[in-house]
């Protein structure tokens, strides 16, 4: 009886869905997608002489491509899933990567409550949900924290939230003004899903074993007037931990010999010796705020964000790095090789994006980046980025971008200019 | 001679220009719903697919027009943004998941059609046009 009334139950859902569908057209699997292929090209720098790299570089590839595949089953229930290939991704070269982005299922009660479950990118501050929508951004090197393809200087998932598995979020209509929220939760960050000391037993590729949840939410509002433009600001938070659990080189040494002093050559290798030194802070609790505004108007856009994020060490945490400080501080300059780990924890970045669309089909822009990571001593003065660019929409599905860049690291000793140029075409389907 | 064919075509594209600013686009919506007007910021809240249920608590159904026809520029006008703008914002949402852009209508006679068809729908389209089978919310001059 109870089977007969699921099966039942089940045929009303489908019933309510098959009207809902023929009314909105939403019904279908509908199948889309986009990618955007680039090309970069990246003049010789004198300034840029460390690790006797050849500076000049010029190439093509496809950024990105994504698929997406969206369903509404009923007005209340909808699905949708984004994978996404990176970087000329081919798993025989292993170049780029591939990854699933989201996959999340949503409920739908109204406007004020909706629930999304599964993998999906959270609400936090402008651009953390439409980072890596390629026709939709203007960009070809985005800002700062949300450009992927800075993963190896910048640590993206230490400012934002990457992923949650569950998020809640509505918004309520005064006239032309809308209060909006959103609350989620997430598995830790990634560098806790690959390493976990004390659970080392229980990792499995992909999966999370840590025994905590990164917390956060975005409180905002929007104002539509057909006059005077739209405004949009809000208010993000997320509460997780930073992993330090195990011992991580916090410099690099020259070995001295005791009695003479002089730095001890590897007669394997004819190389000076290099000693890491060793630092440790365990679970660091952090916060990572956001405030994003923005307003467009008679073909104008403004956008900014300021992102912090602020650390909470116990005591315990703070003289370990205070004692490594001092360490550092005690060795002779040219005994220290690299250092790595900086004077404090907390971390900045802040970007505005002032543009124009013009002709109706060009959209010009200008934006200056800023940001730091007081852990790292090579960016705890950050780094600028100064870009500006152009993009011509050719049609619906096709844009055609142009930009140009400067980023500055600020810190003296550490000071360098990359100056790339990019042509990008992105087109979605 | 001359001065009399130039004096009949300036008048010619003077009637054709005034005939042209008196066309009427209206803002229709199907019968069922119960709104009978709507001030302009809330339809702009509907086109940007911010709001999505009517007062009832029914479900919106939102219709565009093909990007060629006059009625489409003076209605976004009117919201005081451009095609191209309120595409960039459908866009956004339909890269996040959230919603798909509206449907669009070949012809004015056809956005009439599917407003008139379809439970909860809004749309424009020149006022001659819009037939007796749907409500008219907002006349635009």
């Amino acid at each position: 009886m109870r089977q007969t009334l699921a099966i039942l139950a089940l045929y009303a859902l489908c019933a309510t869905t098959n009207s809902y569908a023929q009314v909105t057209g939403e019904d279908d699997l509908n199948i889309f997608g986009y990618w955007q292929g680039q090309f970069l090209y990246i003049p010789e720098d004198p300034r840029f002489d460390f690790r006797d790299v050849v500076a000049e570089r010029n190439y093509g590839k496809i950024q990105q491509l994504n698929l997406m595949f969206s369903e509404n089953f009923s007005e209340s229930f909808g699905a949708f899933i984004n994978v996404e290939f990176l970087d000329n991704y081919n798993s025989s070269e292993k170049w780029g990567a591939l990854s699933l982005e989201e996959a999340w299922i949503r409920y739908r009660h109204g406007d004020l409550l909706n629930v999304k479950a599964g993998q999906l990118i959270p609400a936090y501050g402008n651009l953390n949900e439409v980072k890596n929508r390629f026709p939709y951004l203007p960009y070809i090197i985005r800002p700062i924290v949300y450009e992927s393809s800075f993963y190896t200087i910048v640590s993206l998932p230490d400012y934002l939230p990457n992923k949650a598995f569950l998020e809640v979020y509505g918004a309520k209509r005064f006239g032309g003004l809308t209060l909006d929220y959103a609350a989620f939760v997430g598995n830790a960050g990634p560098s806790y899903t690959a390493s976990m000391s004390d659970l080392s037993w229980a990792s499995n590729p992909g999966h999370d074993t840590s025994n905590f949840n990164t917390v956060g939410g975005r409180v905002g509002f929007r104002y539509d007037d057909v006059k005077l433009g739209s405004v949009k600001a809000g208010f993000s938070m997320a509460v997780d931990k930073d992993n330090w659990e195990t011992a991580q080189p916090g410099a690099l040494t020259v070995v001295l010999d005791p009695n003479t002093g002089a730095p001890v050559v590897d007669p394997a290798t004819g190389q000076v010796m290099l000693a890491p030194v060793m630092v440790q802070f365990g679970n660091l609790h952090r916060q990572k705020m956001n405030v994003d505004f923005s307003y467009r108007a008679f073909g104008f856009d403004l956008t900014a964000e300021y992102i912090m994020v602020q650390y909470d060490p116990t005591d315990a945490q703070q003289a370990a790095l205070d004692a490594f400080d001092a360490q550092m501080t005690a060795t002779p300059a040219q005994a220290v090789a690299n250092r790595i780990v900086g004077k404090d924890f907390d971390k900045t970045f802040y970007y505005a994006t002032l543009g124009y669309r013009f002709l109706d089909d060009f959209y010009v822009y200008g934006s200056f980046n800023h940001m730091d990571d007081k852990m790292s001593h090579n960016l705890e003065e950050g780094i600028d980025l100064y870009t500006f660019g152009l993009n011509y929409t050719v049609n619906d599905n096709i844009v055609v971008k142009a930009q140009g860049a400067q980023a500055e690291n600020v810190k003296e000793s550490f000071d360098y200019t990359i100056t790339p140029y990019a042509l990008a075409v992105s087109v979605l389907f | 001679m001359k001065y009399i064919l130039w004096f009949a075509a300036a008048t010619i594209i003077a009637l054709g220009s005034a005939t042209d600013a008196e066309a009427q686009v209206a803002v229709i919506a199907n019968p069922s719903v119960t709104e009978s007007s709507l001030d302009a910021n809330t339809l702009l809240s509907i086109y940007m697919l911010n709001k999505r249920s009517w007062n009832d608590g029914s479900r919106i159904v939102v219709f565009d027009l093909k990007d060629d026809l006059p009625s489409k520029s003076k209605f976004y006008g009117y919201l005081g943004k451009s095609p191209k703008a309120m595409k960039q914002t459908w866009l956004r949402l339909k890269l996040t998941g959230e919603a798909q852009p509206p449907r669009t209508a070949g012809t004015e006679e056809s956005m009439a059609a599917m407003v008139a068809s379809t439970p909860g729908a809004i749309g424009y389209c020149d006022a001659s046009k819009a037939g007796g089978n749907v409500k008219v919310l907002i006349k635009l001059n």
